[in-house]
């Protein structure tokens, strides 16, 4: 008789597998410890929370992907996006990392250099961006419409999928003050900022993010501005380059 | 924050001396502001990680001056295209859904290539004991066994293919198909048999009045006509074809039609008199499979009517065009 309700019940999401061993950590990004938080803690306990909230609603067979689109309008359902995309963003920051990464091939550095100057810059700016990030997010490099490589910061579980979601709004920036805040070495907006305004016809390819989330490097890292910075030195080594290479050039990309 | 306000407050006292009447208030705020200015500069920051990476120890070049500038040449691409090629990398992350569970049955069987040994094999011809026998149902049972019924499975086959020709006509005139499959682990046959063929279904509790009292119980959910005013009632729609993959329990739908004159179609058991509907395929409705192969062999009748109705809208709007065309060129040729 409940033979299938129990169907039904099985039919929901399970977390991913990682290209490394989650029990050795990530080095030299993230310790074993630090790891078991983000990944074994906090990316299953997202995606234990989410499966009790899609359980039941239309949402049970959606595609993951579709879940994040369609909850992310409506107000009712702002407990399953969130969930959804924190655990997206997890997700999508971890398999960009590797034990033994690759280096950065030559078509991708020319690319980021053609839309950032150099690799220095780029670094810098990524780090920066993050640094300015107050509170708990995402830095994101995104490619937009025209191909230009741009940097992103999404407060909380904001999503560069979603156009209305991004939660780019730290609360006490005003869109008429992203001219000086992009002067201002502080603030994490920058010239390679994405524009405050989405355009109507863009969209934003993710191509790369950083967990800015205080559980990422609380562990390994501490709250100190040095921790994070030496956090963020470590991201760039432990990025698997070819991963993002694929993204940046595939089918449409150039 | 404050870099604007100090600018904001320079600019008005530029353009402020000639604003008439609030030229008062502009000076003295002017004179209060003026040697403010130097307390909003930004200040600059420590060495950025990059260069304490590289723990580089000069820092006296400046760092916009000695930047390699970005020679960037936008290349607008559809980048929905590009989202969608990127779209299974982005479905594989986050969480994946598990498999659905397998049924029997792969895909919809065609009734014309249905065998007696496929329904031997989904345990059709097993009636109910003989003690809760139905005299009625005589005609279509084989024998007895064990205790109970068996079904003569020429008959279901008959049965079962003519009611697939009904639902295809029902559906090759585009009317509203309802299955009704109460049985609580039996609602997914119910649901995915009409999903597939955009029929109607109801899978819990046959709610009495659904027909005879549409304008209460449907009424409510029915959208309004476009052209109605307010106030108006709306129109609820009955369908055209009910199948009942459990007539025992729902025989107040099964009177309902009756009532109204819509054909019905069940799957009647050795319990049940075969007479209340109009055309009862005799077969078991208790296993799940049995029951699974009946709903998805009329299903794909329905879709096949579908399709016809399709082709026949399309064939009718083609040369309904074509009619005009040609009228149009009678005309032009008009001396």
């Amino acid at each position: 008789m409940a033979l299938s309700f129990k169907a039904a019940a099985a039919r929901l999401h399970t977390v991913p597998d990682l290209p490394y061993n989650p029990r050795s950590g990530v080095a030299p990004l993230f310790s074993p410890a630090a790891l078991k938080t983000i990944y074994t803690d906090h990316q299953a306990g997202l995606i234990d929370r989410l499966n009790e909230l899609i359980a039941g609603t239309p949402y049970e067979d959606k595609l993951y992907h579709e879940v994040i689109m369609d909850s992310a309008r409506s107000l009712n359902e702002v407990q399953i996006f969130n969930n959804a995309s924190q655990a997206w963003n997890n997700d999508f920051f971890l398999q960009s990392l590797s034990a033994s990464p690759s280096s950065m091939s030559d078509a991708l550095a020319k690319r980021i250099s053609d839309s950032f100057g150099s690799i220095e810059v780029f670094k810098r700016e990524f780090a920066t961006n993050a640094l300015g990030l107050f509170g708990s997010g995402w830095t994101w490099l995104v490619e937009d419409k025209d191909g230009r490589l741009m940097l992103l910061n999404t407060y909380n579980a904001g999503s560069p999928h979603h156009r209305r979601r991004m939660q780019r709004a730290d609360e006490t920036a005003t869109d008429h003050d992203f001219a000086s805040q992009a002067q201002n070495p502080y603030s994490g907006a920058s010239k390679f900022s994405a524009p405050a305004k989405l355009m109507a016809n863009n969209s934003y390819v993710p191509i790369l993010c950083v967990s800015m989330w205080e559980h990422a490097y609380l562990t390994d890292y501490g709250v100190t501005l040095e921790g994070r910075k030496k956090y963020l030195k470590n991201f760039f080594e432990t990025v698997d380059w070819s991963v993002v290479d694929g993204r940046v050039f595939r089918a449409g990309g150039f | 924050m404050r870099a604007t306000q100090a600018s904001f407050y320079s600019t008005k006292s530029a353009s402020g001396s000639g604003s008439g009447a609030g030229s008062d208030d502009d000076d003295i705020l002017n004179a209060m502001m003026a040697g403010m200015e130097s307390d909003f500069t930004v200040p600059k920051p420590p060495s950025s990680p990059a260069s304490e990476a590289s723990s580089s120890s000069a820092e006296s070049e400046s760092v916009s001056g000695s930047d390699p500038e970005p020679t960037f040449v936008p290349k607008p691409i559809d980048i929905e295209k590009r989202l969608k090629a990127l779209l299974p990398e982005y479905l594989s992350y986050g969480g994946e859904l598990a498999p659905k569970p397998k049924s029997a049955l792969h895909s919809n069987p065609s009734s014309n290539s249905l065998t007696i040994a496929q329904l031997l094999a989904a345990g059709l011809h097993l009636g109910h004991s003989t003690s809760l026998w139905n005299v009625a149902s005589m005609p279509f049972v084989f024998g007895v066994r064990e205790g109970i019924s068996i079904i003569n499975l020429e008959h279901t086959l008959t049965h079962l293919r003519r009611a697939c020709t009904v639902t295809k006509a029902v559906a090759r005139q585009g009317g509203i198909i309802l299955f009704i499959g109460t049985r609580p682990g039996m609602d997914h046959v119910t649901i995915d048999a009409a999903k597939s063929c955009n029929a109607y279904y109801v899978a819990s509790k046959w709610c009495p009045g659904t027909i005879t009292n549409a304008q209460e119980i449907v009424g409510p959910h029915t959208p309004r006509q476009p052209d109605a005013r307010p106030g108006d009632l709306a129109k609820p729609f009955k369908p055209d074809l009910v199948i009942v993959l459990n007539p025992i329990e729902n025989m107040i739908a099964i009177r309902e039609a009756t009532r109204f004159n819509i054909p019905t179609i069940a799957i009647t058991d050795t319990d049940v008199d075969p007479r209340v509907v109009s055309y009862p395929i005799p077969a078991n409705d208790d296993s799940v499979r049995g029951v699974e192969l009946v709903a998805k062999v009329l299903a794909e009748a329905a879709k096949e009517g579908n399709v016809l109705a399709a082709e026949a809208s399309k064939r009718q709007s083609r040369e309904r065009v074509e009619g005009r065309v040609d009228r149009m060129n009678s005309w032009s040729r008009r001396p």
